[in-house]
């Protein structure tokens, strides 16, 4: 079990900065790309993985209006060489608060979006968005979707599950999303952002996933997306309410201090 | 603030324009600013009579008489406009028409032979700014003026709502009497009581008081007392001539025919009636009968007129199953479990049924009226989403529901509002449509209507109408009552008119055309001379009228910008709150609060963005719990896109299938010019550069004011809905772009005030105001439709 310290270290990250309301410090290797991670838009009741609808709003005119490109992971390379300021932003869940905040702004503004769902909730909860409405928005062609498992959306699920039924998962939402969609899917999230075994990433690889998505938490230590020392492993910063303003500008815009 | 004397010679003006509407209104401000002013009461007296409102002249002679009870000038005219009144005869149109039904269309008895009348007919209002459409404003002269522009349009029948004053019916008598040239649909409105309750033994009286009102006053047989919120005067023309029908009723609400046909102590299942008759009918299809059979009976009893009549209908009642429209109560549970607990009942768009073809007319003088709009409900996308014509599909079924009695589409249109209210499949949506697009867009459905087989239509409407307002922007019109006294070009509602009706006389104050003249009377917020190279900032400079906020920047070199961006940020109010940090990477900070941010950066890529706290859309028509609104104190760069909610998510009846919510961007600003002379003409522009100029054009509501005549603006907290103003606040900044990261700031080159600092902001406060200046003209939809409607239009 590789675990997330281990993971940063293969990364060729370690300790960059607190997204506390303090004055930030980070040493940062050039040619990263800061990868945004959110759940839930609301406005309560707020926890770690909810931003409030008017903070995302003011979120993507920084993004927008500091001159970044979004991107998507295989575009990472292309982005770095030609010196844009890039970010992906991605979603995992599914939320509706996803389509009935986020996704107005993203489509106007063309801006690349990953969202990735749980196989088995889609449809079933509406709280979350249905197939009819991503098949709605997909027509738009900024949204990828993006493989949060099947069913295996609980915590602890890399240690409860054996190989044998993540491969199972793997291969009933691949089939359940081309189904429906028509879609191939090649980013795996890790439910929870729980730590992958090599075992995992060889049956990710095997059934043709090619980026596998982390988790870090606001609080801990920042982690950035280095397409040229690690290809396929994503760290992701979690985005929620507590994240000012000023420091959100500042972690997507260190990479290009 | 202009000088009484200015007011004088707009008047004036006005006059030798013939537009006496407006000359009645001016002299109405000049009279709010001074009530003891001669020459202003004599004015209004000439005014009056020039409009061909006599009574009023003489009241307004008198008011003068009073100030100068020796003039023997104001005493000639009072005798003569005495005399003029008491001679007022009662006289009726030369000639009579006769229509009857046969199959799908109206047809016109003419000398022994019948012949297809095909319906082609407008919608015309009350509203004119400044008043209530119960107040009654319009003068004869401009109906006259109206049914010339109807005529001009190629047109034949005109549509009023209620009864008008007698003014409406002089007018129409006058303009028909050589020939026919333009029939009328009256309309009988009804308000229903209380609870709903149409077997109100009071209401049923006067509705029945009410609809011989209304036919004693086409035959010219009645006078009416003031009372309010109704016509008064004596009706002294009889038009019943050139009368098409009687139009009973509006668009019932869903729960008014829920409510009856549940609780209605009618027990008939069917009516015989003198004229119609109804097998197997519901109780209020059943009552519409009896008062359409009421209005036969009065007219052929007394004035031995069997009228054409109809009954106003919409798609919420049609009598079409429609897969996509669940009850709000359904839709609640099913999409977010919650439980909708109240007694009171809720309007669905597909619960409740009112079959107009229930009823049926022994005499054949009865057809089928419906109002029906591209983008509501949401059926009307959503049973048609693989439809390339959705509107003529919805049009075909109905007409199959209808198929053997004439159908009249009595209410189409597309407004040319800033935003838009409800999504549409192909574009036609409820507002963000400008003027020659919604020239376009009434051409393609007049011809659905026509391939649909209807007998005719209605455009909604003549003229836009300040009063009105749409359902998410209602709540923000505080007080609601003076709403007619400003216009809201962002107002899908105000703006359905083909002739504009818009602030300013004779014309627009600005009209983003570059044109300097337009901004002598403005204010210089701002003006410095060229000391150092970096300066590119010149001048600022405001003004204002009933719709906007207009700016002009002048530089000092020509804008390029690709080269310079700009920044401008405005504090409507209150400046100690708002957002002090700016976007784009602006190492600055503001030295007041600012609740709005404008970005220039060209043609195609020039936003305005409000304070996060202060987004009213978002916080009123999302999914939110969140009831302030109101600019709190922010230092981060709170700064929101400004997006509307059309559409909320929607379920089938089955459950089965999920339509996402859909929203309109309305942050965007458009570049173009008002002058319809200019190649850049788009009129729904915000702003306009050329060479050292740049002028911009902001709707009041857009900058969250709730009523800018009394200078308020939004301030919903605990205890509090508006605030007044004390004042503009308007600040600018140039900045050169970064080559690699546009538009994020690589330089701030200039700003103004310059030294950006507190004490040098300046004030711009707007004078409060009760009458509303502006003036009529048609807009470009007017003239592409006149072309299609006269078989001269090219294709767009």
């Amino acid at each position: 079990m590789l675990h997330r310290r281990e993971f940063l270290k293969l990364l060729g990250v370690s300790s960059l900065f607190s997204l506390e309301e303090k004055a930030l410090s980070f040493n940062l290797p050039s040619k990263a790309i800061p990868v945004l991670l959110y759940h839930e838009i609301v406005y309560r009741p707020l926890n770690d993985y909810t931003v409030t609808p008017h903070q995302f709003l003011a979120q993507i005119e920084l993004i927008k209006t500091l001159g970044f490109n979004t991107i998507f992971p295989h575009e990472a390379e292309k982005s770095i060489l030609n010196g844009e300021r890039a970010v992906i932003i991605t979603f995992d869940d599914g939320s509706y608060t996803f389509l009935e905040y986020a996704y107005p702004i993203l489509k106007e503004y063309r801006i690349k979006v990953i969202m990735n769902i749980i196989g088995s909730k889609v449809s079933k909860n509406l709280q979350m968005i249905t197939w009819d409405e991503y098949r709605e928005i997909l027509d738009d062609e900024i949204l990828e979707i993006g493989c949060h498992s099947y069913d295996l959306h609980f915590l602890g699920w890399s240690k409860r599950v054996t190989l044998r039924e993540f491969k199972e998962d793997l291969l009933k939402f691949k089939e359940l999303v081309w189904r429906t969609l028509k879609k191939e899917v090649s980013i795996f999230s890790s439910p929870f952002g729980e730590p992958l075994t090599e075992g995992h990433i060889e049956i990710l690889k095997d059934l043709g996933f090619h980026y596998f998505f982390l988790s870090e938490n606001f609080d801990e230590n920042i982690a950035y997306y280095l397409p040229f020392s690690n290809k396929n492993i994503i760290p992701r910063i979690n985005i929620n309410h507590r994240v000012g303003l000023k420091n959100f500008k500042k972690l997507i815009l260190s990479p290009y201090m | 603030m202009k000088k009484l004397n200015n007011y004088f010679d707009l008047a004036r003006l006005a006059i030798n324009n013939g537009d006496y509407q407006e000359a009645i209104n001016i002299y109405n401000l000049i009279l709010s600013k001074d009530k003891k002013n001669l020459e202003g009461w004599i004015g209004l007296s000439k005014a009056f009579y020039k409009a061909g409102n006599l009574s009023a002249s003489l009241w307004a002679s008198y008011r003068a008489l009073e100030l100068s009870p020796d003039n023997g000038e104001i005493k000639e005219h009072i005798r003569v406009l005495e005399e003029s009144l008491a001679i007022l005869r009662k006289d009726s149109l030369g000639h009579m028409s006769k229509f009857i039904i046969k199959g799908s269309y109206i047809y016109q008895e003419s000398k022994g032979k019948l012949q297809k009348f095909i319906v082609k007919g407008i919608n015309i209002g009350l509203g004119l700014p400044g008043f209530f459409p119960g107040e009654y404003p319009i003068q004869k002269t401009t109906y006259l003026k109206f049914f010339q522009l109807i005529e001009d349009l190629g047109l034949n029948t005109i549509r009023i709502y209620t009864l008008h004053p007698p003014a409406f019916y002089e007018a129409l008598y006058e303009f028909n009497k050589e020939k026919i040239r333009l029939y009328l649909i009256q309309g009988i409105w009804y308000d229903p009581p209380h609870n709903f309750n149409l077997e109100d033994p009071h209401f049923k009286l006067s509705l029945k008081k009410h609809v011989h009102n209304i036919i004693d006053a086409i035959h010219g047989n009645i006078t009416l007392p003031e009372r309010p919120g109704f016509p008064a005067g004596e009706y002294l023309r009889d038009i019943s001539g050139c009368l098409l029908a009687y139009l009973f009723g509006r668009e019932p609400e869903p729960c008014l025919v829920k409510n009856y046909n549940s609780f209605s102590k009618n027990p008939f299942k069917n009516y015989s009636g003198k004229y119609l008759f109804v097998e197997e009918g519901s109780p209020f299809e059943i009552w519409n009968a009896m008062i359409l059979d009421e209005i036969i009976t009065y007219s052929k009893d007394k004035y031995n007129q069997i009228p054409l009549v109809s009954v106003v209908n919409w798609p919420p009642l049609d009598p079409i199953e429609h897969y996509s429209e669940t009850t709000i109560a359904q839709e609640a549970y099913f999409l977010f479990g919650e439980k909708v607990e109240t007694k009171e009942c809720i309007d669905n768009d597909d619960e409740v049924i009112f079959n107009p073809s229930q009823i049926k007319s022994y005499v054949n003088n009865l057809f089928i009226s419906y109002h029906v709009y591209p983008y509501y409900p949401d059926f009307m996308n959503y049973s048609f989403l693989e439809e390339s014509r959705p509107y003529y599909k919805y049009l075909e079924k109905l007409k199959a529901c209808h198929f053997d009695i004439p159908l009249l589409i009595a209410e189409f249109g597309i407004p040319t509002s800033r935003i838009s209210a409800h999504w549409q499949l192909q574009g036609w949506s409820h507002g963000g449509i400008d003027q020659v697009q919604q020239g376009y867009i009434l051409k393609e459905m007049i011809e659905d209507i026509t391939k649909a087989g209807c007998a005719g239509y209605l455009i909604f409407s003549l003229f836009d109408e300040w009063y009105k307002s749409t359902w998410f922007l209602g709540d923000f019109y505080k007080p609601r009552d003076r709403k007619p006294l400003w216009f809201n070009l962002q107002d899908p509602e105000e703006n359905y008119g083909l002739i504009e009706i818009y602030p300013g006389y004779p014309k627009k104050i600005i009209s983003l055309s570059g044109n300097l003249e337009e901004w002598n009377q403005a204010e210089i917020l701002y003006f410095k001379e060229k000391i150092t190279q970096k300066d590119f900032l010149r001048s600022l400079k405001a003004c204002h009228d009933e719709g906007f906020l207009y700016l002009r920047i002048e530089t000092f070199e020509k804008i390029n910008f690709e080269k310079i961006n700009l920044i401008i940020g405005i504090d409507t109010g209150n400046e100690e709150y708002g957002e002090f940090s700016f976007l784009f990477d602006i190492p600055l900070e503001s030295p007041i609060g600012l609740k709005y941010l404008i970005h220039l950066a060209g043609k195609e890529r020039s936003k305005i963005y409000v304070h996060g706290a202060y987004n009213k859309f978002l916080k009123s028509h999302f999914i939110s719990p969140e009831k302030e609104i109101y600019p709190s104190k922010t230092n981060e760069g709170n700064w929101n896109p400004i997006i509307i909610k059309t559409n909320r998510r929607r379920v089938s009846k089955d459950f089965k299938k999920i339509y996402s919510p859909k929203f309109y961007y309305a942050s965007n600003l458009k570049f173009g010019s008002l002058d319809k002379k200019n190649k850049y003409f788009n009129s729904l522009a915000d702003f306009y550069f050329k060479d050292t100029s740049i002028e911009l054009r902001l709707p009041w509501e857009l900058l969250n004011f709730s009523d800018p005549s009394t200078q308020r603006i939004l301030w919903l907290t605990t205890g509090t809905e508006s605030i007044i103003s004390n004042g503009l606040k308007v600040i600018i900044l140039a900045y050169k772009p970064h080559e690699k990261y546009s538009p994020t700031c690589k330089e701030v080159i200039d700003f103004l005030p310059n030294p950006l600092v507190k004490e040098k902001i300046k004030t711009y406060i707007i004078e409060p105001w009760d009458y509303p200046i502006y003036h009529m003209e048609p807009k470009l939809s007017f003239y592409i439709l006149k072309d299609f409607l006269r078989g001269q239009l090219d294709a767009p």
